[in-house]
């Protein structure tokens, strides 16, 4: 009985473990999805000033969440995010198509993720 | 490189856990179910380790999955026969008193080579000497021989054969094994004394057994190793 007591568990931390990690990812890329956006917004509005402290709200999320995400993404989702949230951050922001083009491929990226973390019929089988 | 070796450390430690925690029938007898567990698990086990670009977390879920489930299921067939027949299937006697049950052999889709095979395993050579012949859930094959091929027993020999007492391993590497003491009636002291009038240091000792009449019997280890 205390094996099936361990085994209960094991099951519910595995089980906490991918949910907590679903919630983490989403609020995460929720977060900065948002903040990209703003940077659209600002792009659009020819706003440097906000850009720029959009690109550094941007920077600061992802150097937080980036542990997380190596943790729990497949490494090769990550590295595509991270470049192209790097692309964003070192972008001149003169060159406002290259910046939003980036933007965009920022937002599809972290969609994705998230995406790719739901437990749906698709991702199931 | 450097973080294929910690995985594979973690990883290692980890599936040593896990089948430790399924429990010894995982490793003595394979059910399907077990059997399953075992090649998934280290499937799984061996994706991180071998591709660092899926992370560590990816291996280590699914095997606390695998074993929960297969300890529920090992739990569950404990209570209900049902469920143990459905997991593990049931015994198929192939041969019935002397007699080659085809049917029985087309349900498991085996071959009169493959219980020849199996029976030559078992040191039975003539199929003729087969009384009963059972292929068990591992899938196995027992067999029992026809009364004149069975080897004779003592019991039918000897109305009471004398009982022999168990011997013990109560030092074993240096180490005295505190648990096994009890079962010869033996104290720490008692195996210094003997050690002592052997000659003989703990630590050189690499065996000691005794039993509950007092039979002692010291493997000393080779110095020159």
């Amino acid at each position: 009985m205390k094996r099936v007591w361990i085994a209960i568990v094991i099951l519910a931390a595995c089980a906490g473990i991918c949910i907590a990690s679903y919630s983490g990812v989403s609020a995460t890329s929720n977060d900065m999805k948002d903040t990209v956006k703003n940077i659209v917004t600002a792009v659009n509005k020819k706003n440097t000033a906000e850009i720029e402290k959009n690109k550094n709200v941007l920077k600061n999320q992802w150097d937080k969440t980036r542990t997380l995400y190596s943790c729990v993404l497949t490494h090769s989702h990550f590295d595509d995010t991270s470049q192209s949230i790097n692309n964003i951050l070192q972008s001149d922001n003169k060159d406002e198509k290259k910046l939003l083009e980036d933007c965009d491929s920022v937002i599809y990226s972290l969609d994705h993720l998230v995406d790719s973390e739901k437990a749906n019929l698709r991702n199931i089988f | 490189m450097t973080a294929i070796l910690i995985r594979t450390i973690i990883l290692y430690l980890i599936v040593i856990a896990a089948m430790r925690f399924s429990g010894k029938r995982q490793l003595a007898q394979l059910q399907p179910a077990e059997f399953v567990i075992a090649i998934l698990m280290s499937e799984v086990a061996a994706l991180p380790m071998e591709d660092s670009e899926v992370p560590l977390l990816a291996g280590i879920i699914p095997i606390g999955v695998l074993v929960s489930m297969e300890i529920f299921l090992s739990a569950l067939g404990l209570k209900n026969f049902k469920i143990r027949k459905l997991i593990t299937g049931s015994p198929v006697i192939v041969i019935n008193n002397g007699k080659l049950d085809q049917k029985a052999m087309k349900s498991l889709r085996l071959t009169v080579s493959d219980l020849l095979d199996s029976l030559r395993l078992q040191g039975v050579f003539d199929i003729n000497e087969v009384q009963y012949a059972i292929v068990e859930t591992n899938g196995e094959l027992s067999v029992l021989l026809k009364n004149e091929y069975r080897p004779i027993e003592t019991r039918y020999v000897l109305k009471k054969a004398p009982e022999e007492p168990v011997p013990f391993s109560i030092v074993c590497d240096g180490i005295i094994l505190d648990n096994n003491l009890k079962n010869v009636n033996m104290k720490e002291s008692d195996i210094n004394k003997c050690l002592k009038r052997k000659n003989t240091a703990l630590k050189d000792v690499i065996l000691m057994t005794a039993d509950s009449d007092g039979n002692i019997s010291v493997i000393k280890k080779e110095k020159n190793l």
